[in-house]
């Protein structure tokens, strides 16, 4: 293990194999690698992580190295090209496993077993080892073997059944959210069993489902439906926690675009709502709206009163006022106010690195901030097999010999 | 102090997290450390209770005990004890100095001015207890133009663009069904301590932690943030299709309400498509061999498979599908989701009984370790539920001055106000 002194992070010292391509299991060893751990990524030789050939590329132009989400999401790591479905590959793999402190792979499960670098051999050759596998549905189950999507994480999840209009088919949520969430829960697992692997001189397994990732931060839609019976529904702009719950949250199209208008709990923010915001004093006192049972059955005719003033104010506008009166709304940004934020340009938080293929990329920044050992992009997302010499020369392979494995596809 | 709230045999036995968040953010980071063996107090007022009880905005709730029945604080809380404390009155103030003293991680979600105003900062409390691993978890940031700006999770969602880019077709910009910003914060917030954690047990170094939760979910955004940077292009909404795959989308199924979700990645998958639809020849057909027909003649083929998928069961079309070698999922509410046999073999969901609620089934830790396995030792727990514990066990206050307390109301079980 690399001296503490040596490098910064919370993470300094720790070294990680990484097996992972995509998405889920790329973020957690980003967040990893970008805490000061020495990530190293083992990639196909030839084509490396499919996400290397996902968009958007760098002047929509395809190639290995142009890929701006694999950029994103591989920031601080050394990458080695390796077939270990080679005896030799399976060696080199073996030594590096050996000197790992964790290990990450997101294969089908029992692919790693099959390539003969199952449990038992991997806890043979470092007791010491933390092995986390991220799947689309967990190691075991009638489910493990089905393909996914990230739709079908959304459906089977739950999540997309009340996302969108009640009139129309359920709503696509838009992203790869799931992937991000398991790639966090692989870290929560991960970072205790290191703790433990630190105090208690032995490794263990993770394993971490993406579809129970999902599950688990819809938390309250099973629980909610144990408790009372209530199924929650899809109500298109409007949100609801499925109860009469006097929650008013809603995406509302005002002079020059769409405001977030989020009202939440408490007489209060109602209060500074209708009498400050609104300036309607009036409304206060109207029978349709004095409870909150009356402003989620009256919400038509209060959405109407609301979206009056909204298109005579711009969203800006609306988010500062309202903010300034402590309700909590918002704007809906693009991707290119976002950045163009004045509020994220004086935090720093969007950050500039330099590629050798690709120029300077701006990303974003590390999603929280240490004081005493920050996150930090120590380097950019790494050229396919670029630190081949570099890590397999720590492994005692001399120049030579790396010319011999790549001419074998070793390498 | 002889805990429930601890376990010897888990990675962060013996870590004292004192977690004075509410909602849902900060308590999710403060379960995540429970569940991992630390003893963890969440600290309530019985003048002011965690608001995610439903106690502010829920009929009904303050009468009979309704604050221990909330479907939102039960699941992000249990393995947690419960102190009440009124820190709008010195002696409030001072017994929570003294417990910070006595703990490794300190949780708060506040806007800024709030903790100002209780003499709370970093640099207070780090003089209490130099080694102390405080986070924050401000909507915006402590620093800024928008810092005392306050932020619930559609908020944040919508501050760090998701919402622009969901939504049907040429329709408005959606919310997600979940208020995603809460738990992604929380779950950023907890690898942040835990890894803070790392670094103090091998340097005797704490710190503080800032996660503002709009910078915590913006990396989520991943592709359409890179294109922007890379490319200058803002991604319109696209409803149920995918930039990717073709066709992609959410079909009806059989009965009301009932859908299919799929998605076809390669040629090898249309084909696989066009057989379990019963019409291999479609595979053929001009207006769908190749991908970019297939996308601009979407329309004919979504009724084409809708034709097929809405006569069955969406869990026969997920699985006939899924024997074709097609990614496919039943669209499934929460009743579906209690009976789903994949969560069931894998004992996702547990039981455990609570008082006021009875005996019901909660999602269950969701990183499985091997040898260290997250364990449920108790229920979320209740208000002011472990006063005495606390106070008379770790803080050595004798009866009498925890009888002062209640009689005053610093400390209690009811809900006040």
């Amino acid at each position: 293990m690399a001296s503490v002194n040596e490098q910064t992070g919370p993470l300094a010292g720790v070294r990680v194999l990484d097996l992972t391509h995509h998405i889920a299991g790329p973020f957690c060893t980003k967040l990893l690698a970008d805490a000061g751990a020495d990530v190293v990524k083992v990639e196909r030789p030839g084509l490396g992580d499919g996400l290397r050939s996902h968009e958007p590329f760098a002047g929509d132009e395809p190639g290995v190295e142009r890929s701006g989400l694999f950029f994103h999401l591989n920031t601080s790591k050394r990458s080695v090209t390796l077939n270990f479905k080679t005896r030799e590959g399976l060696a080199m793999l073996e030594e590096l496993a050996r000197r790992s402190d964790v290990l990450v792979e997101n294969f089908r499960p029992g692919a790693l077993d099959r390539a003969g670098l199952g449990a038992d051999r991997l806890e043979a050759l470092n007791p010491r080892l933390v092995v986390a596998s991220i799947s689309n549905f967990g190691q075991d189950g009638p489910y493990r073997d089905y393909k996914a999507i990230d739709a079908v994480f959304y459906a089977l999840g739950g999540w997309m059944y009340s996302m969108g209009a009640p009139d129309k088919p359920p709503l696509y949520p838009s992203g790869s959210y799931a992937q991000y969430i398991a790639g966090l829960f692989a870290c929560l697992g991960i970072l205790p069993a290191l703790y433990w692997a630190d105090l208690a001189g032995e490794g263990q397994r993770v394993d971490v489902s993406i579809l129970e990732a999902v599950l688990s931060v819809l938390v309250y839609d099973t629980v909610e439906y144990s408790y009372s019976g209530i199924r929650r529904g899809r109500f298109g702009h409007r949100w609801s926690l499925g109860s009469v719950a006097g929650c008013t949250a809603s995406v509302q199209p005002c002079k020059d675009g769409y405001v977030g208008v989020y009202l939440g709990h408490g007489e209060e923010r109602w209060q500074l709502f209708v009498g400050a915001l609104l300036e309607r004093p009036d409304l206060l006192d109207d029978p349709r709206f004095a409870a909150p049972q009356g402003r989620v059955q009256n919400v038509d005719e209060l959405e109407a009163i609301l979206r009056e003033w909204l298109q005579e104010h711009t969203s800006e506008e609306i988010f500062h006022r309202a903010q300034e009166l402590r309700l909590l709304f918002s704007t809906i940004p693009t991707t290119r106010d976002l950045a163009e934020s004045p509020h994220w340009q004086a935090r720093g938080y969007f950050q500039e690195l330099e590629h050798p293929v690709l120029g300077r990329v701006t990303l974003p920044g590390p999603p929280f901030r240490l004081s005493a050992t920050p996150l930090e992009f120590r380097r950019p997302a790494p050229l396919l097999g670029q630190h081949n010499a570099e890590v397999y020369g720590e492994l005692g392979y001399a120049p030579e010999d790396l010319v011999r494995l790549r001419e074998l596809g070793v390498i | 102090m002889e805990s429930i709230g601890r376990s010897q045999q888990l990675p962060f036995a013996g870590i004292r997290v004192l977690d004075m968040s509410q909602g849902w953010a900060g308590p999710l980071c403060g379960m995540l450390l429970a569940d991992m063996g630390a003893e963890v107090i969440t600290l309530e007022a019985v003048q002011r209770v965690d608001w995610w009880r439903g106690v502010y905005h829920r009929p009904g709730t303050r009468e009979d005990h309704g604050w221990e029945k909330s479907s939102h604080f039960v699941p992000v809380n249990r393995n947690k004890l419960d102190l009440t404390l009124d820190l709008t009155r010195p002696r409030g103030r001072g017994l929570v100095k003294e417990l910070i003293r006595l703990s490794d991680v300190l949780i708060e979600n506040f806007t800024i001015r709030v903790m100002k105003n209780f003499g709370l900062e970093y640099r207070d409390v780090s003089a209490l207890k130099p080694d102390l691993i405080m986070v924050s978890l401000p909507g915006f940031g402590m620093s800024g133009p928008w810092k005392d700006y306050a932020a619930y999770g559609q908020t944040t969602e919508s501050m760090a663009g998701l919402v622009a880019l969901c939504g049907y077709e040429g329709g408005s910009p959606t919310l997600q069904s979940i208020s995603y910003g809460d738990p992604v914060a929380g779950l950023n917030a907890a690898t942040a301590v835990m890894m803070a954690l790392f670094h103090r047990r091998r340097t005797g170094q704490g710190q503080h932690i800032e996660v503002a939760q709009v910078e915590a979910l913006i990396p989520h955004l991943g592709g359409p943030i890179m294109d922007w940077f890379l490319n200058r292009r803002i991604w319109p909404r696209i409803g149920n299709r995918s930039r990717w795959m073709v066709p992609h989308g959410c079909y009806p199924a059989a009965g009301h309400d009932q859908w299919v979700v799929l998605g076809v990645a390669s040629d090898a998958e249309w084909r696989a498509l066009c057989e379990a639809l019963g019409q291999p020849e479609l595979a053929e057909d001009p207006r769908f061999t190749i991908p970019s027909q297939r996308r601009r003649h979407h329309d004919a083929l979504d009724a084409i498979i809708a034709e097929w998928t809405c006569g069955l069961d969406k869990h026969e079309v997920a699985r006939r599908l899924q024997a074709a070698g097609v990614a496919a999922g039943a669209v499934q509410d929460a009743p579906d989701l209690l009976a789903d046999p994949q969560l069931a073999a894998r004992e996702f969901f547990f039981e455990i009984e609570r008082r006021y609620v009875g005996r019901h089934r909660y999602p269950g830790p969701t990183a499985r370790l091997s040898r260290t396995p997250a364990q449920v030792r108790q229920p979320a727990p209740l208000l002011g539920e472990h006063n005495e514990l606390v106070l008379r066990d770790l803080l050595g206050l004798s009866e009498s001055e925890i009888e002062e307390l209640k009689r005053d109301r610093i400390i209690g079980d009811e809900l006040l106000i």
